[in-house]
C-alpha cells in the first residue's frame, strides 16, 4: 500500500474526478495523481511528461464519452507513443456506456491495450484493488 | 358533166386600178381587147357606169370583190366581170385603192340560165358545201338553195325549197327576225356578215341550232336588186365547244371572221398533168395564189405546202384517185405573207371516161381551229404524262364496263400493256367474279346517277397474290361522242398506310394505356443540325401535365419553357442543351407554373440519340411529381419530428444509462466520502460537489419527463383506418418508380381490415419499406414484391417481401435497425429509415423482424398491433 504509484485520471465529469481523486489519496497518500478533462489534453500532457522526463503514470483511468477526443481515440493515439514509455502502463476503461455484450467485443479488440473495463459508478473497493 | 378546160382559156383579161378617194378608174391597155375588134376606144360613159356598180355594195376585205357590168358596144351587149382586192389603205385604215382584173363574162341575162355548164358547175360546188347557201326573192321566198340547205330543213331535193319562205321553215319569232334582216338589206342594200343566231325550227326538230349567217343583196345582170342571197353555217358544235372550253368566243371569232376557203375543181390526167381548172378567189387568201397560177400547174400549190406534209398530201391524193374515195386531208402550208397555216381539204372524186380524174372540193384554213385542237391535244398529252407519273391507278371504264383508258400504274397493277387493256373488262384482268360484280355495281352507280362514289377501303389481292388495300374515288366521266357516261376511277394503294396505321394504333393503345396510368406524357423531341426543333410525337397527357395542347408546341420548345418556373428556367434549359449536345440522359426535376393548377413539380427524363442525319432525337417522359414531392416534404418533416424524437430517445438512453447512473454514482460516492471526512473544510467542499451532482440529476429527470410526455402525446394521435387503403396510397406515391422499373406486385391484402393507428406513422412505415424494396432491387431480376396484410391471433401483420439484393444478416443484422456510431442526422437514409420505422412501430406497441438472404431477397414482418 505504501508503494509509490503515479495515477492519471482522464474524465470530463468534475464531480467524479474530485471524488475518485479523494478516494485514491486516502488509499495512497504518497501517490501522484494527474487529471485531464479529455483525450486530447491527456495525450498532450503525457507527451510533455515524456519530454521533461517526469514520472509517467503507472495507471490510467480512462472515460469513454468525452468532448474533443473520446476514450477510444485516445487509446489509438496512445498506442503510437506507448512503446517510447520505458515502463508498463496499465489502462482501465471506466465508463457508464459499457454493456456486457459490448464489453466482450471490446475485450477481444482491446485485449492487449486495456487491462479491464470498469462500469461506473466505480466502487471504492474496486479502486483499492486497482492500486495494488 | 365537166367543164372543158379550154373553155375560158382564150378569154383575155385586163388589169384595172380604182382609186376610191378620187373616184378615178384606170383601165389597162388590154381592156379594149376584151371586146375584140369591136371597140376602138373606151366609151366615155363606161367608167362612170362601172364605178356606179362598184359602189353598189360594201367593199370588204373579207368578201370577194366581184362585180358584173353590162356594156353595149357597137350595138352588141357585153358582160364584163370585175374581180379585185384592196391594194392600199388610207391613214384611217379604210380601203383607198382597189385593183384587179376584168374579163369578159358569159352572155347571160339572168340567173335562170342554169343550164349553162358554168352554172351547173357552180351548183355542184354549192352542193358540196356544208354551209347552207340560198337565194331569195324580194319577198323572202327561196329561188334556189343548195343541198346542205335542203338537208338542214329535212328535204332531199333543193328544188322542194323553191317558193317557200322562212316562215314555213322556222319558228315565227326567228323567221320574223330573219325576214327583217333581209328586208333591211333590200332597203339599205347593205350586207350582213357573220351574224350569229339561234335558229329555232318550226317542226320542233332538234330545238336549237347555232348558225352564223352572212346575207347580201342579190342583183340581176343589169344591176337590178332582185332579192338576197346568203350563206349560213351551222356552228352548233363550235358553240358547244365554246361552252366547254370557254374559248368559244375567240374560236368563233377566228373561224367566222376568216374567209371560209375556196372551191375548186381539180383534174388529174392520165399523162400526169394536173391542175385546178377552177379555183374560186378564196385561193388568194388561203394559198396566197391567183387562180390563174394553178390552172394548169400544180407546182405553185405544191411549193406552198409544208415540206413535211407534202408527201402526205400527194399520197392522199393518189390514194383518193385510185380508190375514188373522198379526199380528206389536213396539212400545213407556208405562205409568203401569213407564214405557216393549217389547211383542211376535202373533195369528192370522179373518174372520167377518158381515164382522167376530176375532183370537186373545198379547201379552207383551219389554223385557228387547229390551235384549239392542238391546245387540247397538248393538254391531253400533259394529262396523260401526269396520269402516268402518279402512283395512283387511274382508269376509265365505259358503260359496258370495258376499259377505255388506263394509266401506267393501273396497267402495271393488272399486268397488261396499255394497248392490251383497252376494251377488256374486270373479269378479263383476273379480278375474281365476286369482286368484278362489286366493282360493276359501283361503276353503274356512278354512271347512272352521275354521282361521285368514294370507297374508303377495299381489300383485294394483286396479281402476285398479296393482300392489298385500296382507296377508290369513282367519278362520272363524260365520254365524247356518247350520251352515256363512263366512270373514271382513281385508286390509291393504302396498304402501307394501313400497316403503319395498324402499328400506330397498336402503339397508340399502348401509349394511351401508359399515359392513363402514368401521371405524365411521352414525347419525341427532335433537334436537327441547324437547331430546328420539332415534336414528332406527344401523347395526350401533356394537357394534364402542362395544360398545353399538342398543337401549341408548333415546332418550338418555347411553349414548354414558358411554363417553367422562373427560378428553375436557366437550370432546365441548360440541362436540356447539355443533354442534346452530349447525348447524355436528361433527368431533371423542376417547377412549372400552370394557368389553372398553379405551381407544380414535374420530373422529366429523356434519352437522346444521334440520328444518321445529324439530328438528335430524344424520347422522353415528363410527369407531375407534385404528390411525390409533397410526400417527400412530409416525410422529411416526419423525419425531422422523428429525428427529434430519436435525438430525445438517444438522450433518454444517454440519460438513463449514463447521466442518471453517473449522477447517482457520483452522489453516493460523495456521500460515502462525506461520511469518512473529518475536516470541516473538506466537508464543505464535498457538499458543494454534492449540490452540483444533485442539480444535474434534477435536470436530467426533467428532460426525461419532457420526452415521456411527447412520446405519450404521439401515441394518442390515433385514428381508425384501413391499412389496405394506405397501401394503395403509398403505391400511388411510388407510381413513377413502379412504372419505370416495371415492378410486379403479388398482393394478398385483407381489404376490410381496420386498425387504430397513427396515420402518419403507418404511411411512413409502408412508404419506407416499399421504397426500400424497390430501391434495393436486383438489377438482374424483374422486381417482384409481395405485400401481405392479415390478422392472426388478434394481431394485425403487415409483410413486405421482395426479390431484391438481400442483406448479409450475419454481418449487418444487428446494425439494420440501429444507429451507427457515425450517425449524423440525415446522412444515411437507409439507416435512419429503418431506425425510424422500428421506433415508430415499437412506439405504438408493435414489432418488426427481418429475414433476408443475400441474392434472394428480404422479408420484413411487422406486427402492427
Amino acid at each position: 500500500m505504501k508503494e509509490m504509484k503515479s495515477i492519471c485520471i482522464i474524465d470530463d465529469d468534475k464531480v467524479y474526478t474530485y471524488g475518485v481523486k479523494k478516494i485514491i489519496k486516502s488509499l495512497t497518500p504518497e501517490g501522484n495523481i494527474t487529471t485531464f478533462e479529455n483525450g486530447r489534453k491527456a495525450i498532450e500532457g503525457i507527451k510533455k511528461m515524456m519530454e521533461q522526463e517526469h514520472d509517467l503514470p503507472d495507471l490510467i483511468l480512462l472515460d469513454i464519452d468525452m468532448p474533443e477526443m473520446n476514450g477510444w481515440d485516445f487509446l489509438n493515439e496512445f498506442e503510437s507513443i506507448r512503446f517510447e514509455i520505458k515502463k508498463a502502463v496499465e489502462v482501465f476503461v471506466i465508463s457508464s456506456r459499457i454493456d456486457t455484450k459490448k464489453q466482450e467485443l471490446y475485450q477481444v479488440e482491446w485485449d492487449e491495450k486495456v487491462s479491464d473495463f470498469i462500469k461506473k459508478p466505480v466502487q471504492t473497493e474496486t479502486l483499492k484493488a486497482l492500486l495494488n | 358533166m365537166s367543164l372543158p378546160p379550154q373553155h375560158r382559156k382564150e378569154i383575155p383579161k385586163s388589169s384595172w386600178v380604182w382609186d376610191i378617194a378620187s373616184g378615178e378608174l384606170s383601165l389597162g391597155l388590154t381592156f379594149l381587147q376584151l371586146f375584140g375588134k369591136q371597140a376602138r376606144r373606151v366609151p366615155d360613159e363606161l367608167k362612170a357606169s362601172v364605178i356606179k356598180v362598184f359602189t353598189s355594195a360594201e367593199i370588204s376585205e373579207d368578201i370577194l370583190f366581184f362585180r358584173r357590168t353590162k356594156h353595149t358596144i357597137s350595138g352588141k351587149d357585153y358582160y364584163v366581170e370585175w374581180v379585185g382586192e384592196p391594194i392600199e389603205r388610207c391613214d384611217e385604215g379604210n380601203i383607198s385603192k382597189m385593183a384587179g382584173f376584168a374579163e369578159l363574162g358569159s352572155l347571160r341575162d339572168d340567173f335562170t340560165l342554169s343550164l349553162n355548164q358554168e352554172a351547173l358547175f357552180f351548183s355542184r360546188l354549192m352542193d358540196n358545201l356544208r354551209e347552207s347557201v340560198y337565194f331569195k326573192d324580194l319577198e323572202g321566198r327561196f329561188i334556189k338553195a343548195n343541198k346542205a340547205c335542203a338537208k338542214k330543213h329535212g328535204l332531199n331535193d333543193p328544188a322542194d325549197l323553191v317558193g317557200k319562205s322562212d316562215f314555213d321553215l322556222f319558228e315565227d319569232e326567228y323567221a320574223q327576225l330573219s325576214h327583217d334582216d333581209e328586208q333591211e338589206i333590200i332597203r339599205t342594200k347593205k350586207p350582213i356578215f357573220n351574224k350569229v343566231e339561234k335558229e329555232i325550227f318550226s317542226d320542233g326538230q332538234e330545238s336549237v341550232k347555232w348558225a352564223s349567217t352572212s346575207k347580201m343583196p342579190l342583183y340581176d345582170d343589169n344591176g337590178v336588186l332582185i332579192g338576197t342571197y346568203g350563206i349560213t353555217r351551222d356552228i352548233t358544235a363550235e358553240m358547244k365547244a365554246e361552252e366547254r372550253l370557254k374559248q368559244g368566243y375567240e374560236m368563233l371569232h377566228n373561224l367566222s371572221s376568216h374567209v371560209p376557203g375556196f372551191f375548186y375543181m381539180y383534174t388529174y390526167n392520165k399523162n400526169g398533168t394536173a391542175g385546178f381548172p377552177y379555183a374560186s378567189d378564196g385561193i388568194r387568201s388561203v394559198y396566197e395564189l391567183e387562180p390563174e397560177d394553178v390552172k394548169h400547174d400544180m407546182s405553185a400549190i405544191s411549193d406552198r405546202i409544208h415540206p413535211e406534209d407534202r408527201q402526205t398530201v400527194i399520197d392522199s391524193l393518189k390514194h383518193s384517185s385510185k380508190t375514188l374515195e373522198d379526199w380528206f386531208c389536213d396539212y400545213r402550208v407556208l405562205l409568203p405573207k401569213r407564214g405557216e397555216r393549217w389547211l383542211r381539204g376535202q373533195a369528192s372524186v370522179e373518174e372520167q371516161p377518158a381515164g382522167s380524174i376530176i375532183g370537186y372540193g373545198y379547201i379552207w384554213d383551219v389554223t385557228e381551229r387547229r390551235k384549239i385542237y392542238n391546245a387540247n391535244m397538248q393538254l391531253k398529252s400533259q394529262f396523260q404524262a401526269i396520269f402516268d407519273s402518279v402512283p395512283n391507278l387511274i382508269f376509265v371504264k365505259d358503260f359496258n364496263g370495258r376499259f377505255l383508258m388506263a394509266n401506267q400504274a393501273a396497267c402495271k397493277f393488272f399486268g397488261k400493256a396499255k394497248e392490251e387493256i383497252i376494251g377488256l373488262k374486270d373479269e378479263d384482268l383476273g379480278v375474281s367474279s365476286e369482286m368484278a360484280v362489286k366493282y360493276r355495281e359501283d361503276d353503274l352507280k356512278v354512271i347512272r346517277f352521275g354521282e361521285v362514289e368514294f370507297i374508303p377501303e377495299m381489300k383485294s389481292k394483286n396479281n402476285s397474290g398479296q393482300t392489298v388495300y385500296h382507296q377508290t374515288i369513282k367519278v362520272p366521266f363524260v365520254q365524247q361522242g356518247s350520251e352515256k357516261n363512263a366512270s373514271l376511277a382513281i385508286v390509291t394503294d393504302i396498304t402501307y398506310q394501313k400497316q403503319i396505321e395498324k402499328e400506330l394504333s397498336k402503339r397508340d393503345v399502348l401509349f394511351s394505356k401508359l399515359s392513363q396510368q402514368a401521371p405524365g406524357f411521352l414525347y419525341l423531341h427532335n433537334v436537327d443540325k441547324d437547331g430546328n426543333v420539332s415534336f414528332p410525337f406527344v401523347s395526350d397527357g401533356i394537357v394534364d401535365v402542362l395544360e398545353l395542347e399538342k398543337k401549341e408546341l408548333n415546332n418550338s420548345i418555347k411553349p414548354l419553357m414558358r411554363r417553367v418556373h422562373r427560378e428553375d428556367l436557366i437550370r432546365v434549359m441548360k440541362s436540356i442543351e447539355h443533354s442534346v449536345k452530349t447525348q447524355e440522359e436528361w433527368d431533371c426535376e423542376y417547377r412549372v407554373v400552370l394557368p389553372n393548377k398553379g405551381t407544380r413539380w414535374v420530373k422529366g427524363r429523356a434519352k437522346p440519340e444521334l440520328q444518321e442525319d445529324g439530328s438528335v432525337l430524344s424520347s422522353g417522359y415528363l410527369s407531375d411529381i407534385t404528390l411525390i414531392k409533397e410526400k417527400e416534404y412530409e416525410l422529411n418533416e416526419t423525419l425531422d419530428i422523428v429525428g427529434d424524437q430519436n435525438k430525445r430517445l438517444l438522450n433518454f438512453a444517454h440519460i438513463v444509462s449514463h447521466n442518471l447512473r453517473n449522477h447517482a454514482g457520483n452522489i453516493s460516492m460523495l456521500i460515502s466520502l462525506f461520511d469518512m471526512e473529518e475536516s470541516e473544510e473538506e466537508k464543505k467542499e464535498l457538499l458543494k460537489y454534492l449540490k452540483t451532482a444533485s442539480e444535474r440529476l434534477n435536470i436530467s429527470i426533467e428532460d426525461l419527463n419532457e420526452i415521456i410526455d411527447k412520446q405519450y402525446k404521439t401515441q394518442n394521435d390515433l385514428k381508425e383506418l384501413k391499412p389496405a387503403e394506405m397501401i394503395e396510397k403509398v403505391k400511388q406515391i411510388l407510381v413513377s418508380d413502379i412504372l419505370s422499373y416495371n415492378v410486379k406486385f403479388e398482393d394478398s391484402i385483407d381489404e376490410e381490415l381496420t386498425i387504430e393507428y397513427n396515420p402518419a406513422y403507418l404511411e411512413s412505415i409502408m412508404l419506407n419499406l416499399l421504397s426500400n424494396a424497390i430501391k434495393y432491387r436486383d438489377p438482374d431480376r424483374k422486381p417482384a414484391i409481395h405485400i401481405n396484410l392479415y390478422k392472426k391471433e388478434g394481431h394485425v401483420y403487415f409483410e413486405v417481401a421482395d426479390n431484391g439484393l438481400g442483406i448479409d444478416m450475419e454481418k449487418h443484422g444487428d446494425k439494420l435497425f440501429g444507429m451507427y456510431s457515425t450517425f449524423h442526422g440525415n446522412e444515411n437514409s437507409k439507416g435512419i429509415g429503418l431506425f425510424i420505422t422500428k421506433n415508430q412501430i415499437e412506439s405504438l406497441g408493435g414489432s418488426i423482424t427481418v429475414e433476408s438472404e443475400l441474392g434472394k431477397g428480404t422479408t420484413f414482418k411487422i406486427k402492427l398491433t
